[in-house]
C-alpha cells in the first residue's frame, strides 16, 4: 500500500510538470491531456479506498488492475504529447 | 483471509464483498473511460462518426448503470445490474460482429468495436462475470455491515 502511496505521487509529479509545459510544447489536443492527466490520478486513490475497506486477495486484485490503468493512461499521455512517433 | 459465508439467522449465506467491490472498480473504471471518450468525441468530431459515437455514448450509460446498480443497496440495484450487464453483453456481441461485417457503417471505433479488442477484450470478458456474480449471489443476503 506505501508504494501505491509513492506511485500516487509520482503520477502527481509527472501531472504538474506536464500543465507547467503543456504551454508552447504545441501538442494538438490539450483538453484531452489535461483530461488524462487530471484522470489518471483517480484510479489508485479509489483502488487505495476499496483496499483499505476490503483487506481481502479482492483488495489486491482492484490494485492491480488500477495499476493496470494508470499504465495504460501514462502511455496515453506520452502518444498525446508526440512521444510516441504518433 | 476469506469472507465469511456462514449461514444466518434468516439461513441464507452473507454474500462476500469483494467479488462486487472488484466488479465496481472494473465497471467504474470504464463508465468513466466510455462516457468521457464519447463525450469529447460527439464534442468535437460527432459528424464524422455519429452512429459509432452515439453507441459509445449508450455503451458508457449502460456501465454507469452497471456501477450503479452493483453499488447501491437499494431494490433496484439487482434488477438495474441484471439490465446493465445483459445489455452490455447484448451490445458487445451485436456491435463487435456487426463492425466486423460492415466496416462501412462504423468509420471510427466504438468501445465495443471488434469485441472489445481496442480494451483487450475486457468488454466481452466483463459482462458475463457481471452476470455470473449476479447468478451465483442469487440467493445470498446483502453484508449487513458494509465494513470488511
Amino acid at each position: 500500500m506505501a508504494l501505491v502511496v509513492v506511485l500516487e505521487a509520482a503520477l502527481l509529479v509527472q501531472s504538474v510538470i506536464g500543465w507547467l509545459r503543456i504551454k508552447g510544447s504545441g501538442i494538438d489536443e490539450p483538453v484531452t491531456f489535461v483530461a488524462y492527466s487530471v484522470g489518471i490520478l483517480a484510479p489508485l486513490a479509489a483502488a487505495f479506498y476499496l483496499a483499505r475497506i476490503e483487506r481481502t486477495r479482492w483488495g489486491s486484485i482492484i490494485v492491480c488492475f488500477a495499476s493496470l490503468v494508470a499504465a495504460v493512461m501514462t502511455l496515453r499521455l506520452a502518444a498525446l504529447w508526440g512521444l510516441l512517433g504518433g | 483471509m476469506t469472507q465469511s459465508t456462514a449461514g444466518s439467522a434468516s439461513d441464507r449465506q452473507v454474500e462476500p464483498t469483494g467479488p462486487r467491490r472488484a466488479l465496481i472498480a472494473i465497471y467504474g473504471t470504464f463508465a468513466l473511460a466510455a462516457t468521457a471518450r464519447a463525450g469529447v468525441q460527439i464534442a468535437t468530431r460527432f459528424h464524422e462518426a455519429p452512429l459509432a459515437y452515439v453507441l459509445s455514448l449508450l455503451s458508457g450509460l449502460i456501465y454507469i448503470g452497471a456501477t450503479v446498480g452493483l453499488t447501491t443497496r437499494r431494490r433496484f440495484g439487482r434488477p438495474l445490474a441484471w439490465a446493465s450487464c445483459g445489455a452490455e453483453l447484448v451490445g458487445v456481441l451485436t456491435i463487435g460482429t456487426l463492425s466486423l461485417a460492415d466496416k462501412k457503417a462504423f468509420p471510427d471505433d466504438t468501445v465495443w468495436s471488434d469485441y472489445g479488442s481496442g480494451y483487450v477484450y475486457i468488454p466481452v470478458i466483463l459482462p458475463i462475470l457481471g452476470l455470473a456474480w449476479l447468478y451465483f449471489t442469487r440467493n445470498m443476503r446483502h453484508p449487513t455491515s458494509v465494513k470488511a
